[in-house]
């Protein structure tokens, strides 16, 4: 495969994770390199975008932040449709938000697969490091062995606070998911018809494919 | 409590009722001589004016929709309308004097919908809510639901500590710990946590309260989150099931195709879910959502007529802009112009006029035929995605109808069956929806059933 052209890439990705844990202030901090201590609680659902160059090639993050309340879980089916990769956020001061990462992780995986039947790219972020207290997070080699089996590709230490390891962190969820989107492609069978490339949008709706 | 320093008339925090009055900052307003510069400016409802966070700055002075402009016209029909309805001579009339409820006329629509003079809208916004009949027949009173919910260990009330001081940021009376608004947010929100234990606290309901101690105090703020919650918005709206608001984003979508046809075709072109970007105005009735002049207008209306009014507005604000989103290039584009699309809409009379002149003639009937039909789809829905495992949806319906609250009708039945139904009905809506629920059992028992016999599952 060669890339002579200028290629563009569109990736949504999702933020999820309890209340309160920093899901929007990562966002502000990696898309408008800036920092509040207070921002308005997310209501459903916002969204941001971030454009990346990537090997020349540009990548588009549209960054989904999703509210932490877990009633809006009710929604969550609508919001992680057709997303390639996900972080999922806890706050290292409070170990209740962390315990919730595998119900998060849960959620999304059972009502979220990639067309090849694998679960999305997911990345796990341990924020407000600056904050201390990371009794938890000190303990690298259980925290890999927990990302191992819990299927997260990788995990950090963040702060949107002090701007740590957040680029890091979306460079890693980016490669994966490229490499996801190769798998992909090479695991395709040639002569299928793949919806996506015939027309904008769409192609996830099951009563497309019985469409007069 | 309403300390030493008043608010210049039209000046920074003139808006607010007195006891929220900012004294701290109202006293440096004072010390500080005419040619110093204040560190930071506030309009008359009391939002910083900075650009931080794209926020565009608000000018208060002399702007159109001030509250401070009365028009003295409308003031002037709204006493007359009062002394008619009372049977009283100018100048004789105070607020005491006023019944709790006002009888609902043409008359008294036609002059909310053209607008509350400020200086009257505490008064005139319990009684056209029903807040004040509430507040003064509640068998509990405040002061009683504030000492039982004073719990600081629930988790509810850790939720809301979390939040209070990211619902109002750039307010000066919500903007930290100390500020003279926290507190009282405080107090509301865990004081209808436990009024309404199948609500608990709901995110967004904090937007909708801290807009109201803007202009009422904490006490009358409950009753009117009592009324909203009971009688002006549909029930499980803000529940952990979030049914009633989720059963209006499929309302909306169906009024779009009826009224706002180009819209509905680009949405369906270019497959764009609504739902995304008007949950939140739903849910917050446009509280953090518009301008805060174009809100007290929309709130004018919405506390007079109820549910209908969000709709109304919604179709009407689309409409106005419809052009521009058919027009965009893109689905992005479309996407972030219904995103911006209420904060960029000032002007009170030009949206209301549009949302009467597209949609006035939407009736509370046709509104709750359509909210029962995309109801039963979205219990359906929900029902065969949790075919596998089906024991949630159940308990939570079973928790819905079975559920012995202590305020009334924010059940499923009444959500099922309509509001005044539900009242005379109750009993017998009760067992309607619980036979409903236990076949909803039988059927995901079976379902569960076929699903363990069938070979693609067979690996135990």
């Amino acid at each position: 495969m060669q890339n002579n052209h200028h290629k563009e890439h569109l990736y949504k990705i999702l933020v999820i994770g309890d209340l309160g844990v920093g899901k929007t202030s990562i966002i502000k901090r990696y898309v408008h390199h800036n920092f509040s201590p207070n921002y308005r609680a997310t209501i459903g659902v916002d969204f941001a975008l971030k454009v990346l160059n990537w090997d020349q090639e540009t990548v588009r993050l549209q960054l989904w932040d999703i509210a932490g309340q877990e009633r809006f879980g009710n929604m969550t089916r609508v919001y992680y449709r057709e997303a390639m990769g996900a972080f999922i956020v806890f706050d290292v001061t409070r170990p209740a938000s962390f315990e919730a990462v595998t119900k998060w992780k849960e959620d999304l995986d059972s009502k979220l697969t990639l067309a090849n039947g694998k679960h999305v790219a997911t990345v796990l972020l341990a924020n407000k490091c600056d904050q201390g207290r990371d009794v938890l997070t000190n303990n690298g080699i259980k925290m890999e062995q927990f990302c191992q089996e819990n299927g997260f590709v990788g995990w950090y230490e963040t702060s949107a606070k002090e701007n740590i390891n957040i680029d890091e962190a979306a460079n890693c969820l980016v490669k994966h998911i490229i490499a996801s989107e190769k798998d992909m492609l090479q695991s395709e069978v040639p002569d299928t018809i793949t919806p996506q490339l015939e027309k904008d949008k769409g192609g996830t709706c099951s009563s497309c494919f019985r469409a007069q | 409590m309403s300390g030493t320093y008043t608010p210049a008339p039209g000046g920074p925090f003139s808006a607010l009722t007195p006891s929220m009055w900012p004294q701290d900052i109202l006293a440096k307003y004072h010390q500080k001589d005419s040619s110093e510069q204040p560190e930071l400016q506030y309009d008359e409802f009391g939002f910083r004016m900075d650009t931080e966070d794209g926020v565009e700055p608000r000018s208060w002075l002399g702007s159109e929709g001030s509250p401070q402009r009365e028009d003295p016209q409308q003031r002037l029909r709204w006493q007359a309308h009062l002394e008619f309805t009372h049977n009283h001579t100018v100048g004789d009339l105070t607020w005491e004097l006023i019944d709790p409820v006002l009888p609902r006329s043409e008359r008294l629509r036609s002059l909310v919908l053209g607008g509350i003079p400020h200086s009257m809208r505490p008064q005139l916004w319990m009684r056209l809510s029903g807040a004040l009949q509430k507040k003064r027949t509640s068998e509990i009173s405040y002061r009683e639901i504030i000492k039982n919910s004073s719990n600081d260990d629930s988790s509810t009330a850790k939720q809301i500590e979390k939040d209070l001081l990211r619902t109002m940021p750039t307010n000066a009376c919500f903007s930290s710990l100390t500020s003279v608004g926290v507190p009282r947010l405080r107090r509301v929100l865990r004081g209808l946590a436990w009024l309404y234990p199948d609500i608990g606290y709901c995110q967004g309901t904090g937007m909708v309260v801290s807009c109201l101690l803007l202009f009422l105090e904490e006490e009358d703020v409950l009753w009117m989150m009592c009324a909203l919650i009971e009688d002006l918005l549909p029930p499980s709206y803000f529940s952990s099931t979030l049914l009633g608001v989720q059963t209006d984003q499929r309302v909306l979508r169906q009024l779009i195709v009826q009224y706002l046809p180009a819209l509905d075709r680009l949405l369906q072109e270019h497959d764009i879910e609504l739902s995304l970007i008007t949950l939140h105005w739903f849910l917050t009735s446009f509280a953090s959502v518009v301008d805060i002049r174009l809100l007290l207008r929309i709130w004018d209306l919405l506390f007079y007529q109820g549910s209908l009014v969000l709709f109304q507005v919604t179709l009407g604000m689309l409409k106005i802009k419809e052009e521009e989103l058919v027009s965009s290039e893109n689905s992005a584009s479309i996407f972030n112009t219904l995103s911006d699309l209420p904060s960029q809409l000032r002007d009170g009379p030009a949206v209301l006029g549009e949302a009467m002149r597209l949609a006035g003639t939407l009736s509370q009937e046709t509104l709750e035929a359509h909210r029962h039909k995309h109801l039963a789809y979205i219990l359906n829905e929900q029902a065969q995605l949790n075919n596998g495992n089906n024991t949630t949806l159940n308990t939570n319906l079973n928790k819905v109808v079975r559920r012995q609250s202590l305020r009334r009708k924010s059940t499923l039945s009444s959500l099922l069956f309509g509001e005044d139904e539900a009242e005379a009905l109750k009993s017998k809506n009760i067992k309607q929806t619980e036979l409903v629920a236990a076949l909803r059992e039988a059927i995901a028992r079976t379902a569960e059933h076929f699903h363990c016999l069938d070979p693609r599952h067979s690996s135990t």
